[in-house]
């Protein structure tokens, strides 16, 4: 019997010896994060992803090393830009030390004149617009931006595919990707290839255009509109049998799990630019990640991704200043060391971050790997 | 059809709620429903007064009011609650409670046979030595299912054959060796009928007598493996089994003292079973009795070719079983005779290693993969090592000195007609297959080990001696032993190391895989000479760790090429390809070899900012070599 407790107390204190559980000095004083998310709206489609994947972040690590704890302010900026300066004046009268800004590019356009007066260090995770930072802001991008994601699309079109003839579509009440359209479209002339046509596809007109525009020529098409005008795109495509290849721009596939998950299958074979890959390599800490996200839909969700990489560099920068003075924190937001993030290591550069960017191609809704660029 | 006009019926805590249900009946019949314990305890005053009762209890129950409907000359009808999936099976009846109720108040009875062991009935079975694992009854105590567990393992791995002396009714005796007898009145019930069907009807007037007679674990295990086949596909006895059917039994055992039923009770041997024919009158399906029809055949079934006889019992007697089944003797002496044949050095082998050597040693400066592979066949070593392993088994020292003493002038033979070659030849170069076998890893010991089991595995058996020519080539002892030899003729004691360590990998690793498959096969019951065994397996662990620093070279190596050769880099907005990514080891410094596929030209700056952006994705410092290649 005595052998036998003895078994048993060794097994247990093996397996607490194997087990990733860190026992933390808990301090008592808490640390303020603004978080700005779009929970209703038009633009609610991404905030359920990335406040879940924020949520799993911090449920991984809460505590700093020093034992204070990080909470989170959380206000609803209703998809408006209104909505997002009015949000932000909550959270700076709260006096939190970081915000995180889970929005898209246009609403953080909107509060970019609030960060920059208050000087309160702002991690942008979701908007990829190339207009967000300036040299002296506050403002850190975590995601890869517009111009990288121009001149990889550009590139990756050129010397990959071999493709010269590229038609391009956007969607005009979108700043993103409006901008994003813009800038690949002079990207890829600027190394020698031809945009046969430059369609905003936003309302019946374009789409109309679309459907009657000829694609003889045309290799591929960039397309940087969200998942609805993309289905109606692709609907048109296969109805026309149309063999022309779709490349399109980041969060694709996060955003049509949402909205059009009926329509998922029309996205087979369609090329995308993301920040993950399904088939990569998964690690203990991204699986320990992807459980604790619970809703099986976001495990693989991009934004999820980023608000866990978001919450990385924001633990990072407190760590480096325990005093949580503003200079300091946006100090190492906007230059830090290599951050081991969920889907690769990344560092900040001059409050952009330097890190992977995927060309996939969506199969069965999950994202398959075709290369990686750094 | 006919009913009983009055009837009991018999129920327990679980069946209570079938009292309205039957005692509401359409077919006339008065129930007077009581529960099993009051009917035990006044069985006396209302004995007389029944004639039909209707029973619904537990699977433990049963056998017990089997016994007492036998003593009071009742009959029975069976109603299973939907719960009692096994007794539904067990009798075929319906899920449907109502249609079991018809059945069982049916005025239309048959009798089944029960067995008596000495005086006492048994509805199941009685077992005379241990089954574990398969029939615990007896064995184990019921004082926990773990301990119980473990305690079964335990009899698992010490089974014993003892003697068994069985007389029929006819006075035929079967004197035989079995780790347990087990009487059976009805198999349908016990797991052994998962292993064979054994054709028994429970009105077929006989008794059912299974020997279980493993002559190893393995073969135990396998016999185990048989409970998740179907028995009625079945068509022949299961090794290490033996039954005989027979009116009644005697049994003795020389050493077992009792026989044990399910219910944990026992009887002193010697016993004698009888059949107690229509024993019981029972009400059942009509598939019931469609596989259970009356049986009046006489004759006695004797099936006992699958065990030891009379004097091979006295071999197997008292002993425990071996984990493998023992050659025969006849293989055996086939076997060593030819081994002791292998182990002798003679003219022919001496010419014959020359020959594969400068054979091989050829193909090697001529980088030719078929030359090489033309002499691991006409390479004569695998024999000699394989005799080694049959001398380290069996402890014979002769043969392991002879085979040694053939297998060192193999080796030295081969070292110095390959270095001669080398330094007559008039050039020196280093070829792609010398160099593949400098740098053993621990795949080479894979490789070793199952390339010894597959040679003593072929050596075993006459009929498959040809596929020893596979086996050469994937273990190929000649070719490592011919670079090893030039390496000696070039004066480079890398080359010469590496390539001896593969050839001592494959040469220890194929006498180890072929001790412990010539054990397997029965050649020996127990490794003998233990020592020298023990010695092979320290070489093997002391080989491992250099073998293991090759392997995970071979490891780092993929995982860094694999790591890039997906990769792309935007460096000052060029965008370059990696094509191939190859790493080179120069002593411990990594050299990463890429070829690189661009479009613009690259100056020294790109270069050293796409130094930079490849080296933070390892953590080691990397020397970087480039080709590149420009799209036009």
């Amino acid at each position: 019997m005595i052998k036998n407790i003895i078994l048993v107390f060794s097994l247990i204190l093996l397996l607490s010896a194997c087990s990733d559980k860190q026992e933390h000095h808990v301090s008592g004083k808490s640390i303020k994060v603004g978080v700005l998310v779009p929970m209703t709206g038009e633009n609610k489609r991404f905030s359920q992803q990335s406040v879940l994947g924020l949520q799993a972040a911090q449920k991984m690590k809460k505590y700093l090393n020093n034992g204070d704890e990080i909470v989170f302010e959380i206000r609803d900026t209703k998809s408006t830009q209104e909505g997002t300066q009015k949000a932000f004046k909550e959270l700076q009268a709260k006096d939190v030390k970081v915000i995180m800004a889970l929005l898209g590019s246009d609403n953080v356009l909107a509060i970019k004149e609030q960060v920059s007066k208050s000087e309160i260090p702002t991690i942008v995770t979701i908007a990829t617009s190339s207009f967000l930072t300036s040299a002296d802001g506050f403002i850190s991008q975590v995601c890869m931006n517009n111009s990288t994601q121009s001149i990889v699309a550009s590139h990756y079109i050129r010397d990959e595919k071999f493709y010269q003839n590229v038609g391009v579509v956007y969607d005009k009440n979108s700043h993103y990707s409006t901008s994003l359209a813009k800038e690949f479209r002079d990207d890829f002339i600027k190394i020698g290839g031809k945009i046969i046509f430059f369609l905003d596809v936003s309302d019946t007109k374009g789409i109309q255009e679309f459907n009657n525009i000829s694609h003889s020529g045309i290799e591929m098409i960039f397309n940087t509109t969200n998942s609805i005008l993309t289905m109606k795109l692709l609907k048109i495509l296969k109805k026309k049998k149309s063999k022309i290849e779709l490349l399109g721009s980041d969060g694709l596939l996060s955003n049509a799990i949402h909205d059009s998950k009926n329509d998922l299958h029309l996205l087979n074979g369609v090329y995308v630019l993301d920040h993950y890959a399904h088939d990569v390599h998964k690690g203990r800490k991204q699986k320990k990640f992807q459980n604790s996200i619970g809703d099986e839909k976001y495990k693989h969700s991009s934004y999820a991704f980023l608000s866990y990489d978001g919450y990385q560099l924001l633990t990072y920068a407190f760590e480096k200043c325990p005093q949580y003075s503003k200079e300091c924190i946006n100090k190492h937001i906007k230059n830090s060391d290599v951050i081991k993030g969920i889907s690769g290591n990344f560092s900040m550069q001059n409050y952009q971050s330097k890190r992977n960017i995927y060309v996939d191609k969506i199969e069965k809704a999950s994202l398959k790997k075709e290369v990686v660029i750094y | 059809m006919n009913y009983f006009p009055n009837a009991y019926f018999i129920y327990d805590e679980n069946s209570k709620e079938l009292i309205e249900k039957i005692e509401s009946n359409k077919f006339d019949t008065k129930i007077t429903s009581i529960l099993i314990d009051d009917f035990i305890d006044d069985i006396l005053n209302i004995g007389d007064e029944i004639e039909h009762v209707v029973i619904s209890l537990s699977k433990d129950k049963i056998p017990e009011f089997l016994a007492i409907a036998y003593r009071l000359n009742l009959s029975i009808g069976i109603v299973p609650m939907p719960s009692q999936k096994e007794q539904i099976k067990s009798l075929h009846a319906s899920s449907d409670i109502d249609e079991n109720i018809e059945i069982a108040l049916r005025d239309d009875c048959k009798g089944i046979d029960l067995v008596k062991v000495n005086d006492k009935l048994i509805y199941s079975q009685g077992i005379v030595g241990t089954v574990p694992l398969i029939s615990d009854k007896g064995i184990a105590n019921k004082r926990s299912f773990f301990r119980d567990f473990v305690y079964s393992i335990r009899k698992f791995f010490s089974i014993e054959l003892q003697k068994f002396e069985i007389e029929t009714d006819n006075g035929q005796v079967v004197t035989t060796a079995g780790s347990a007898v087990m009487v059976l009145n009805h198999t349908g019930n016990s797991l052994i009928s998962k292993i064979f069907n054994f054709n028994q009807s429970i009105r077929d007037g006989k008794i059912t007598i299974v020997i279980v007679s493993p002559f190893s674990i393995f073969e135990y295990a396998k016999l185990m493996t048989s409970l998740f086949k179907v028995s009625s596909e079945r068509q022949t006895i299961p090794e290490s089994i033996g039954y005989l059917q027979s009116k009644s039994f005697t049994i003795k055992a020389g050493k077992l003292k009792r026989m044990v039923f399910e219910n944990g009770e026992s009887e002193p041997l010697p016993v004698v079973c009888t059949i107690v024919p229509d024993a019981v009158k029972l009400n059942a399906s009509d598939r019931f009795w469609e596989l259970n029809a009356k049986q009046t055949n006489p004759k006695e079934t004797i099936k006992t070719t699958n065990l030891p006889d009379k004097n091979e019992a006295l071999n197997y007697m008292s002993h425990k079983i071996p984990l493998f089944k023992s050659a025969s003797e006849e293989r055996f002496k086939e076997l060593f005779q030819i081994l002791r044949l292998d182990a002798k050095t003679d003219t022919i082998y001496i010419i014959l290693m020359i020959l594969s050597t400068l054979l091989a040693a050829f193909g090697l400066f001529s980088n030719s993969t078929a030359v090489i592979i033309g002499a691991m066949l006409v390479a004569p070593l695998m024999a000699p090592i394989v005799s080694v392993a049959m001398g380290l088994l069996r402890a014979e020292n002769r043969l392991i000195s002879d085979s040694l003493i053939k297998v060192g002038i193999g080796v030295v033979v081969a070292l110095l007609s390959s270095s001669i070659l080398t330094l007559l030849l008039p050039h020196s170069s280093i070829t792609d297959e010398m160099l593949s076998r400098v740098n053993p890893t621990l795949l080479d010991l894979g490789i070793a080990i199952f390339s010894g089991m597959a040679a003593a595995y072929s050596k075993s058996f006459k009929e498959i001696a040809q596929n020893l020519a596979g086996v050469a080539i994937a273990v190929a002892l000649v070719p490592p032993l011919a670079v090893s030899g030039i390496g000696l003729g070039y004066g480079d004691f890398g080359i010469f190391f590496g390539a001896f360590l593969l050839f001592f990998t494959n040469l220890v690793g194929i006498i180890l895989a072929a001790v412990l498959t010539f054990q397997i096969l029965g050649f020996s019951n127990v490794v003998k000479s233990k020592k020298s065994v023990a010695f092979v397996f320290a070489l093997i662990l002391a080989i491992s760790y250099p073998l293991y620093v090759s392997y995970d070279k071979i490891i780092q190596e993929y995982n860094i090429s694999n790591k890039l050769t997906q990769q792309r880099f935007i460096v000052n907005h060029k965008y370059i390809i990696v094509d191939e990514a190859k790493v080179l080891f120069h002593g411990d410094t990594k050299v990463l070899e890429l070829k690189l596929i661009v479009r613009e030209s690259l100056t020294r700056t790109d270069l050293e900012e796409l130094k930079r952006s490849i080296q933070t994705l390892f953590n080691r410092k990397l020397f970087i070599r480039t080709q590149v290649e420009y799209i036009l």
